[in-house]
This record gives C-alpha cells, structure tokens and sequence, in this order.
C-alpha cells in the first residue's frame, strides 16, 4: 500500500514540504541580502558604467520562463496545506466572504508586514519615476539600472533571487481556494 | 565614472537590494511561522483580503508581473554582454 494514499501521513508529508521550501526560501533571501551587503562592489566596472545594458538571450528568456516556472510552484505548494485546524476559517460556500472574522496574535504583526511590503513598493516606485524625471541622460540611477547591473555581474544568484520572488508571490497571491461545505 | 559615483552607485544598490530581499525574507519567516504553530498562513490572509478586493489583487499582480518582465525580459535590444 502506498504510504502517501493516507490522509495524515499525506498533509505530514505536504507540511514537511512547505515547511522546508519556505524555510529555505526565507535562509536564501538573507543571504543573498547579506552577499548584496557585502560582496556587490563590481559598479564601477563595464558594463555597470552605462547604465546597464539590458541582458540578451538566453539568460534573459531563462529569467522569465523560471520566474513563471517558479510562480506556479508556489501556487502548487499551496495545495500540500494541512487544512483541518483551520476549517472553520474558511468562507462557507455559496456565501460572500464575511468582514471581522475571528483573529489570532499573528494577525497584527501579519497586517503590519503586509502594509510594510505594501508601502516599500511605493517607496520603490516613486523613487523610480524620480529618477526617469530627468531627460536621458538622466544623472540619477532608476532600480532598473541597479537591478540590470546586478543581472550582468552577478548573474546566477540573481536569476535565483528572482524566482524566488516569483515562488513567494505564487505560494502567496494565487493560493487554491478552498470553502466549507454549505 | 570616478570614485564617488561608483561608492554612491554601489550603496544605491546595497540598500535596494537589501530593503526588497529582507521584507520578503521577513514575510517568509513570518508564514513560516505561521506553518510552524498552525496558524492561518499568509496565502489565506492574503486570500481573503484578495477575495474581498479583487482589483486591488489584480493590480498588485499585474504590478509585479510588470516590473519582472521590464527588469529581465530585453531580448530584442540587448547587446551582446561586456567584457
């Protein structure tokens, strides 16, 4: 008999999973922050010194098709949940979700991260169309230099930042939608 | 591209990577967590609140989406890399 075919040693199995693959993700992204605080000194250098020209095939193809690669697999992991202590959170079905639902301590500090995430895009986008203010050539550097001179010098632990992002905004923005039986 | 600018341009750099790699690393932890101690997860928070605001879910996804494809995907323009 397959051991997976029982219910408990499956949502064991998927939590095993999850619980690794976000744990390693969260391991990766600090150190890639920690690598991009202390080893990133390649800008004065070809090909950061123009602004960055953009990255060609097939890394840029490959930057794309893994992001979308890694977006659904953040999406498939959401499946391998372990639903049963919190099935009386679900929405029931057939009815519209209901406002005030019952909170536990995390919500608070979930609800500021989330803001705090929110508000870092803004920041980041507003920075961004500061810096395009200009005519070319501009003297202020956009994130989209920054991001392709990281592309060019450090291209692999980039590419692997990436999907991350990709994998993390799957598991999290296109999570299956489950509901209680009515 | 003298010495100042290079420094200026690779703090620009530090700072944006770390700000954007350590929020979503705090994210990370934090659903982690909530996996840990079987709690709601961030995708069910973020389910919910995209349930209740769909346009608002579509935008920030378009949003990221469009900022991946503006950063990565140039083929068409890019030169061949440097030296």
């Amino acid at each position: 008999m397959n051991p997976l075919a029982k219910p408990s040693l499956r949502s064991a199995s998927g939590r095993l999973l999850r619980l690794v693959l976000l744990g390693g993700a969260a391991a990766a992204l600090l150190g890639f922050a920690g690598w991009a605080a202390i080893a990133t000194h390649l800008l004065a250098t070809l090909p950061c010194q123009n602004n960055s020209d953009p990255l060609g095939r097939p890394a840029s193809t490959l930057f794309i098709l893994g992001a979308f690669g890694a977006f659904a697999l953040g999406h498939v992991l959401g499946h391998h949940r372990d639903f049963r202590r919190e099935e009386h959170l679900l929405p029931l079905a057939g009815t519209p979700p209901v406002v005030g639902r019952r909170r536990d301590r995390t919500s608070l500090l979930l609800h500021l991260a989330l803001s705090l995430f929110l508000l870092v895009v803004v920041v980041l986008l507003t920075y961004e169309t500061w810096a395009f203010w200009l005519p070319d050539p501009s003297p202020r550097w956009p994130i989209t230099s920054f991001v392709r001179c990281a592309d060019r010098t450090h291209t692999v632990p980039t590419l692997a930042a990436a999907w991350l992002v990709a994998f993390l905004t799957g598991h999290w923005l296109w999570h299956p939608l489950r509901r209680r039986p009515a | 591209m003298n010495g100042e600018e290079a420094a200026i341009l690779e703090l620009g750099l530090r700072a944006l990577a770390l700000v954007v790699l350590v929020t979503l690393c705090v994210l990370a932890v934090l659903d982690f967590a909530c996996e840990l101690t079987r709690r709601r997860s961030l995708g069910q928070r973020f389910q919910t609140w995209s349930r209740r605001y769909p346009v608002y879910a579509f935008g920030l996804i378009v949003v990221i989406g469009a900022l991946l494809g503006h950063f990565f995907w140039q083929e068409a323009t890019s030169p061949p890399p440097g030296p």
